[in-house]
């Protein structure tokens, strides 16, 4: 477990651990000067070009043609752990280390992508994909919009009480299938809100009126029974019943007790069938192959419902899809268009960019006062990832604002003293006016203090490195071999630490040829934000404590980075941390990696090369506009399409 | 009524093929032609309470969970207990079918324990002059101020509480009226324990619910459906297998149906008392047995067990009392120890089981509407107060989350005098005892005026000088996060 902590990067304190101990028991000279140590890893990495054409060149041809361009680490190390049982029986695989594979991932991460043209049929081109079940947010919002608010009231604490998909690390970690655990749940979360809605005369004449032309149980006809079952039946199905299904259901109604006993057991039974547990996708069966269809108009309402909202098609979907006219490539854009001016698909993007941030990860404060210099911290923690929250909807729904926006904007919606303090500025009579500007040396989403802060008051160069390089750049890294992990506690002496500042002292520790393959990807990037403290304040010098709160030693902050190795053809080197965000703005990865993001929260898997036109039109459009961004993976015409995995 | 007009509607038709004459496919739901019961029956089920206790404390190793678990906030992390192949650790090892249904909560401290204190238990303060025998200094336990509460009672119950305790004259139940503490009373034996809770009931059975065999009905609709979903050519291999483990969990579901559970009802159970000679355990048994028929019955709904034995027929405490404080660093020592701590646990675990398998009014199971808490004296082999041993089952209704190994202490870890021997540290205790008032539906109002400057519980930090708890001053009767779901 702790080594996949590491894998996934999700643990940030945890990952600090590993990588600062990265290194064979160095020993510290007393006659070094600090100033000859290169921050950047010079020894050459892992060869993974070379790994690659020993391993698997012979199955999945040469690495610059390899069907398996841009496969991760993650995704290579499953293959060889047993998911491809083929992989998993040769002896040269196994054999593999992790920082082989994360050699290997990254040549594949370099090699061309295949060349799609994206363009007409070639638009439809999609992934296989798994039958999906609802996530525990699309549940708990089905019911919502299936039950009348107080029976929801009630059913709410066993909706909460769900088991928690834990999608933090990587929405691979999905699981999506429902558990012993989960059948149960579902089974008392039926059964109470079946006992609920019938609990009272007044209640069951209420639902049975919502879904059918009756007004009262005790008088209805068979014909009542019938509207009722279709139209219930059309919102839990998420498509209207085949005239077998109907038969089923009226069967099941008559063989109940009285007549509230009979709705009570129509309804347990409708809220756990299967049709309205997963999302079913089997298209018309006149179309298209077992393998490879378009999916029905109500499939569609439900794919765009579902994506959008988490949760069913709204009344008006239902006619788009009863007439078709969602099929329309025109009338869907249409739709779309209406459907992203809806509060519940902000809702959602607001729970993407704090899962693609990690703000519910972001550690508390540090306590030491001295660093703090007077600084309160109490609720800053909250009050930082409060203000980053109104940037992000300032820039995205506010400003209709671009990637490189977001990336470079000054703007600052701090509210209180404290954190109006680290971003530098006077706090504003009105602080959502938008009038606050940071100081000079800071701008953007990265250079604010949920990703730069810890709870200790030195940095973690290493945490906010590898930080940006998954979740900004969306580049694979290795894990580290905990083998290979040695401890250097010379480097962690007081002595050690009057001697080198921190980036000098993890540059020694990562130093040795087993580490670099991942940390000269991870600690230019960390090293290029030393210019900000643990807290998120701007420095110029690094000062250093000892477990007493007392200075042991201060080092001038040396901004300069080089080897940022972003991709090719951007600038290589910065000068500062504001300039290293300005490169991240201009590239061509940061947006793609933006809309890889959304493909991966959306979908609940990482995209591989099929989804290669989809992702790249969103990539394009968040470079204009990071919210068309999110509209252009529905409205993409390959929204439609449906490849069945074998 | 106009359905029932006209020669034969095609409602009555259907009525006639479902009575198991042409539709087999349905013909489960034959068995739920029920007929309604009154709407009491479905009104929620009581939440009730057990507290159990045991000496001394637990060797951290044998334990915990072995499992680091993803960070959910700064210093808490979590894991879920399912996720463990194989035993939760050697001491939960009877806990294999409840890793769903229990918490492992790691890193509360009591912030003053000097010596053994049955007193942290549930008030939450240390006892007068730091000797085990004594009153706690302050305040009362959690059982009480949540039994005198009418929002817990709204009627006043037959008994309020059982308490048990093989020493009548050690439990860790206090009551404090008017300033005035006092130790509330236990009884010592399974024959005295039947007697306290049945003595005066007539025995009569409320009537059943069918609701068990509705689930029963719905399941075999589940299987059918997914059975024919799994069919369809546009699924996958993959998908397929998928809804073949859906149907897996809905036959083990169907099974664990329609086992023998106990029918809902009241009745006076039969126990066969524990007599001399006799493996020790039974006691035990029987004051599940009790209890389980008491809460059936809804006499109690709260029920005190301090289980002070440890082995079927060793009874010698100074044994005991010696290893717990036994270094780890002895390999035959904690071995011995585990298999003490097992078989405690084992005792937690029938109780646990048996509530599980008892079905509700509403046809819940019983241990879902319960609250199951164990605790210790003591944290580990040290006379220390972090990281206090706590188990809790059964969650209250949704009130607590269940399933988890939630670890509390702070990171990096801390440890008093840099001794990593001891427990790290973590947060105050007393945020788990508030938790547990606040999920019986106290308010703080009612809990609040037991402890130091308007806050519940002990809060010395007496033992600490780096500021551990400092940054819990203001919070730490608040209820505690991830755990407590409101």
């Amino acid at each position: 477990m702790w080594f996949r902590i590491i894998l996934f990067n999700a643990l940030l304190f945890a990952l600090s651990i590993p990588f600062q101990n990265c290194g064979p028991g160095f020993k510290v000279s007393e006659g070094l000067k600090p100033k000859v140590i290169a921050l950047d890893s010079t020894l050459p990495p892992v060869d993974g070009k070379a790994l690659y054409a020993q391993n698997c060149a012979s199955c999945h041809g040469a690495l610059e043609n390899s069907v398996k361009s841009r496969r991760t680490a993650e995704q290579i190390s499953t293959a060889i752990g047993g998911g491809v049982p083929q992989m998993a029986a040769l002896p040269n695989l196994k054999a593999l280390t992790s920082q082989q594979v994360g050699a290997i991932a990254k040549a594949l991460d370099m090699s061309p992508p295949q060349v799609i043209t994206c363009t007409g049929s070639q638009e439809l081109q999609t992934s296989p994909s798994d039958l999906q079940r609802l996530t525990k947010v699309q549940l708990t919002n089905t019911y919502k919009d299936l039950l009348p608010d107080d029976v929801f009231q009630l059913v709410q604490p066993l909706l909460t009480s769900l088991p928690e998909e834990n999608l933090a690390d990587s929405v691979d970690r999905f699981n999506p299938s429902y558990t012993l655990t989960y059948t149960e749940a579902l089974m008392n979360l039926a059964t109470q809100a079946s006992q609920a809605l019938t609990a009272t005369d007044q209640r069951l004449n209420q639902f049975l009126s919502r879904h059918s032309s009756c007004m009262n149980f005790q008088s209805v006809t068979d014909a009542c029974v019938l509207e009722f079952i279709r139209r219930l039946g059309l919102r839990v199905f998420r498509r209207p019943l085949t005239s077998n299904e109907v038969l089923a259901h009226e069967t099941l109604f008559a063989s109940g007790g009285d007549t509230k006993d009979r709705f009570q057991l129509l309804l347990m039974t409708m809220l756990q069938s299967p049709e309205m547990l997963y999302h079913f996708e089997f298209g018309e069966t006149s179309q298209g192959t077992n393998t490879e269809f378009n999916i029905s108009s109500y499939e569609l309402a439900s794919r765009l419902s579902y994506g959008m909202w988490d949760s069913m098609p709204s009344e008006s979907m239902w006619a788009w899809a009863e007439g078709q006219q969602i099929l329309d490539p025109v009338q869907r854009n249409n739709l779309v268009q209406q459907m992203l001016t809806q509060p519940r698909t902000k809702e959602k993007a607001v729970r993407f960019l704090e899962h693609w941030l990690g703000l519910a990860r972001v550690p508390g404060t540090p306590t030491n006062a001295i660093f703090l210099k007077g600084i309160n911290t109490s609720g800053l923690r909250d009050e930082m990832i409060r203000e980053t929250l109104q940037y992000l909807d300032h820039v995205i729904w506010q400003r209709n604002g671009s990637y490189q926006t977001l990336l470079t904007s000054d703007v600052s919606f701090a509210r209180t003293p404290a954190l109006a303090s680290i971003y530098g500025h006077a706090l504003a009579a009105d602080p959502n006016a938008g009038t606050q500007v940071m100081a000079t040396e800071r701008q953007g989403l990265l250079l604010r203090a949920p990703f730069l802060i810890s709870s200790e008051d030195k940095t973690h160069p290493l945490v906010r490195g590898a930080a940006l390089r998954r979740r900004i750049l969306c580049d694979s890294l290795g894990a580290p071999d905990p083998a290979a992990i040695g401890s250097s506690p010379e480097l962690d002496t007081v002595q050690a630490i009057q001697q080198y500042s921190q980036a000098e002292r993890l540059a020694l520790k990562t130093k040795p040829a087993q580490c670099t393959s991942c940390h000269a990807q991870i600690n230019p990037l960390g090293f290029a934000l030393e210019s900000f403290d643990s807290l998120g304040r701007f420095r110029t010098t690094e000062i250093n404590y000892d477990s007493n709160e007392v200075v042991i030693s201060q080092h001038l902050i040396n901004p300069s980075v080089s080897n940022l190795n972003i991709e090719v053809g951007a600038p290589n080197a910065s000068l500062s941390a504001k300039e290293f965000t300005s490169i991240v703005a201009a590239s061509e990865k940061g947006p793609a990696c933006f809309a890889k993001q959304i493909f991966r929260f959306y979908r609940l898997r990482s995209e591989v090369a099929d989804d290669h036109c989809v992702v790249s039109a969103g990539s394009q459009a968040a470079r204009v506009s990071l919210w068309s961004s999110f509209g252009k993976y529905f409205s993409h015409p390959s929204i439609v399409a449906k490849k069945v995995k074998p | 009524m106009s359905h029932k007009k006209g020669p034969l509607s095609r409602r009555q038709f259907l009525e006639q093929m479902s009575l198991g004459l042409s539709l087999p496919l349905y013909s489960p739901l034959l068995l739920s032609l029920l007929s309604r019961s009154a709407e009491a029956q479905m009104a929620a089920p009581p939440l009730r309470f057990v507290f159990i206790m045991n000496r001394n404390g637990q060797k951290e190793d044998t334990y915990y969970p072995n499992l680091p678990g993803d960070q959910q906030a700064p210093n808490l992390f979590a894991a879920r207990l399912g996720d463990i192949v194989g035993d939760i650790s050697p001491v939960f090892a009877s806990f294999g079918s409840l890793k769903n249904k229990i918490s492992i909560l790691r890193g509360l401290d009591s912030t003053h324990i000097t010596d053994h204190s049955r007193t942290s238990f549930l008030v939450g303060v240390s006892q007068r002059d730091n000797k085990e025998g004594n009153l706690p200094i302050f305040g009362a336990s959690a059982d009480w101020i949540i039994e005198k509460s009418p929002l817990f009672y709204p009627q006043t119950p037959l008994k309020r509480a059982l308490r048990f305790s093989i020493n009548a004259g050690r439990g860790f139940s206090f009551s404090n009226v008017g300033g005035n503490i006092s130790e509330l009373s236990y009884v010592n034996t399974d024959r005295a324990l039947f007697s306290e809770a049945f003595t005066g009931v007539s025995g009569q059975p409320t009537p059943g619910l069918d609701l068990n065999q509705r689930k029963l009905a719905v399941s075999d609709w589940m299987i059918n459906s997914l059975t024919r979903l799994k069919s369809n050519s546009r699924l996958g291999s993959m998908d397929k297998q998928r809804l073949q483990q859906h149907l897996d969990t809905i036959h083990s579901l169907k099974q664990s149906l329609g086992s023998p559970i106990k029918p809902a009802g009241c009745s006076v159970p039969t126990v066969n008392y524990f007599t001399s000679g006799q493996q020790r355990r039974r006691i035990y048994a029987n004051v599940s047995d009790i209890i389980v028929s008491a809460f059936v019955c809804d006499l109690t709904r709260i029920a005190c067990v301090y289980v002070e034995d440890f082995h079927d027929t060793n009874t010698d405490y100074s044994y005991f009392h010696g290893l717990s404080h036994s270094s780890p660093a002895s390999a035959a020592d904690t071995a011995t120890w585990t298999s003490h701590s097992r078989w405690i646990a084992d005792r937690v675990a029938e109780l646990v089981t048996k509530l599980d398998g008892t079905l509700d009014a509403d046809g819940s199971r019983m241990l879902d509407n319960t609250v199951v808490v164990w605790g210790n004296e003591i944290s580990n082999y040290w006379h220390r107060g972090e990281s206090l041993p706590t188990m809790v089952a059964g969650g209250g209704r949704g009130k607590l989350r269940m399933g988890q190994y939630i670890d509390y202490r702070t990171r990096p870890f801390r440890y008093y005098a840099n001794r990593s021997d001891f427990p790290a540290v973590g947060r105050p205790y007393t945020q788990f005892l508030a938790s547990l008032m606040r999920a019986a539906g106290l308010p703080s109002s009612e809990y609040e005026i037991y402890g130091h400057n308007g806050k519940f519980g002990e809060f010395t930090r007496q033992t600490f000088d780096n500021k551990e708890y400092d940054p819990y001053i203001a919070t730490r009767t608040d209820p505690l996060p991830f755990f407590y779901l409101g």
